[in-house]
């Protein structure tokens, strides 16, 4: 590859590979995957950088989604938090209500389905419209508010009563 | 307290803030990027061996197609034609299937692990009487009628018109429809570029290196999940497929088409439309008299192909096997896949079967045209 390409690659991930784990940790809540996956979506976009370096943050973006979202259907389901029931809130450290609710719904979002979590990380973290999510996971955008709405309704179901309101998707 | 989607919100905000700090990322996907490279090159050498090792295999003409007509077997009577094999593919001369029709690209699937569609072609290049490997591997490829020029969507919204030797021809800035599947495809006689896209169509002019936007809504919002664009015989009209708005979309069904529309390439207008519930299977959809069409029905009992009325779109035959079919110019239909290939009868008859060679693997795609 040219080098100005080379340097064009480094610069990129300087620049943006901060962000890029960012949304890779909250789609898989654990630092190591989050770092393979965003390696892996990196190491593809080299692979092809003189071709796709003209909107490469679109297209690792892309792949880190995919590869998430994808991962269920692989066979071995590493690095997938399940969490069978609510972590018991008096074993929490932390006593403020709102950290507590936090924990509650982070806990409960990583063991939704990892499809549903990407919809919900591009929704909720990237501000995404249902069309700009739809294109990201390559589906259509009703998929998407379906998903969306499966995901909030377990999320209610999972976290109780206590958090209620339910507003749609914006 | 508080609403579920702003705690749902900020549960995420904490999660993306306690992401590792990148530690030379750029390093680490640069080794990863180039053992890809390697497996991708690896993949495509491969498949030179494999043409390599078949040249030496000569060639054998077809046999000569029946010199009389093709007799309808009587209705009660099930005549099934025995299956013969056809000869070993070589790149040394154009290969041709029953009926004269040409291969003028075989696609071989380039297994890349980032889920990206990456192919290695081998095209004919008609001049020299033989094929040629391209040294690009866009996917989707357009090949035009002459073989001469590709084109292919390059890079988000960039549409570059190849030569077979890899010289960009022409570049193209459009507002692709690519994620809906809408390749673009050359016209008959290779003057004009179909380019779908995401407020319509665009039609490029080889002559001029212009391209004129069409828009048209309707287009993308109505049209259905098996997206594709076709041209009409006459160089002039395109076919595009609309789905059955009464009908609730989705993903767990194909949907639903109701109407082949016919616009013009020139001023972009509706022409008319083909009441059907199938996509036109692609430039060699059209009858060579311009009565039928063979369209691909995709529902949740049926795949295949079948001849329609061009203008009511009454089906008139039963469904033939084979991913993909042309008219032949004698009005007879070649149905073909990369496993066999059959003559129909123009109404749909099964009249010839034959067993593609053995170099047309498994996820191998043959583009054939009529000579």
């Amino acid at each position: 590859m040219r080098q100005s390409l080379e340097d064009e690659f480094t610069a990129f991930v300087a620049e943006r590979g901060q962000a890029l784990l960012r949304i890779a940790h909250a789609l898989t809540g654990d630092r190591e995957t989050a770092q393979d996956l965003v390696q892996g979506a990196l190491a593809k976009a080299y692979a092809r950088w003189p071709r796709i370096h003209s909107d490469a943050e679109a297209y690792v973006r892309k792949i880190i989604y995919n590869d998430r979202a994808s991962a269920w259907r692989r066979p071995a389901r590493r690095n997938e938090v399940f969490v069978a029931e609510v972590p018991d809130r008096a074993a929490e450290r932390r006593h403020d209500q709102d950290v507590t609710d936090r924990l509650t719904v982070r806990n409960a979002l990583l063991s939704l389905p990892a499809r549903q979590r990407a919809v919900l990380v591009l929704r909720y973290l990237e501000d995404r419209s249902v069309e700009e999510t739809a294109e990201a996971l390559g589906c259509r955008p009703g998929t998407v508010a379906s998903q969306a709405s499966r995901a909030l309704a377990k999320l209610r179901g999972m976290v109780g009563d206590r958090i209620t309101s339910m507003g749609g998707a914006r | 307290m508080r609403d579920l989607e702003e705690t749902l919100r900020d549960a995420v905000q904490d999660l993306a803030d306690e992401a590792p700090h990148a530690f030379d990322l750029a390093g680490a996907a640069r080794i990863q990027g180039r053992r890809i490279r390697r497996r991708r090159h690896a993949a495509a050498g491969a498949f030179a061996l494999i043409l390599l090792s078949i040249v030496t295999v000569p060639y054998v003409w077809l046999r000569p197609e029946p010199r009389t007509p093709v007799v309808q077997p009587a209705p009660s009577v099930t005549v099934r034609p025995s299956l013969r094999s056809l000869p070993d593919f070589t790149i040394k001369a154009p290969y041709l299937l029953p009926g004269n029709a040409a291969v003028t690209m075989v696609t071989i699937p380039t297994r890349v692990d980032d889920g990206a569609d990456e192919n290695t072609y081998v095209a004919l290049d008609r001049d020299a009487g033989r094929y040629r490997q391209l040294p690009f591997d866009h996917a989707p490829l357009a090949v035009s009628p002459d073989g001469e020029r590709f084109a292919a969507e390059v890079a988000r919204n960039r549409i570059d018109v190849l030569a077979a030797d890899g010289d960009v021809v022409d570049t193209l800035q459009v507002d692709t429809f690519s994620s809906a599947g809408g390749a673009p495809v050359w016209s008959p006689d290779g003057s004009r570029l179909l380019i779908p896209t995401d407020g319509g169509f665009a039609v490029y002019e080889t002559g001029t290196g212009e391209h004129r936007d069409f828009p048209n809504p309707d287009i993308h919002s109505l049209c259905s999940d098996f997206c594709s664009f076709s041209w009409l015989p006459n160089g002039r009209e395109i076919a595009v497929p609309r789905r059955d708005v009464s009908v609730r979309r989705t993903e767990a069904h194909p949907d639903k088409i109701e109407a082949v529309i016919v616009y013009s390439a020139d001023t972009g207008k509706r022409v008319r439309s083909i009441p059907t519930i199938g996509v036109p299977v692609g430039n060699g959809a059209w009858s060579p008299d311009g009565g039928t069409v063979l369209i691909r029905e995709v529902t949740d009992t049926s795949d295949g192909i079948r001849v329609v009325d061009a203008v009511s779109g009454v089906p008139l035959s039963e469904l033939l096997a084979g991913p993909d079919a042309i008219y032949l110019a004698d009005g007879r239909i070649l149905a073909f896949g990369n496993r066999y290939a059959q003559i129909h009868a123009a109404d749909g008859t099964l009249v010839e079967e034959y067993r593609m060679p053995r170099q047309f693997a498994d996820g191998t795609t043959v583009t054939v045209a009529r000579s």
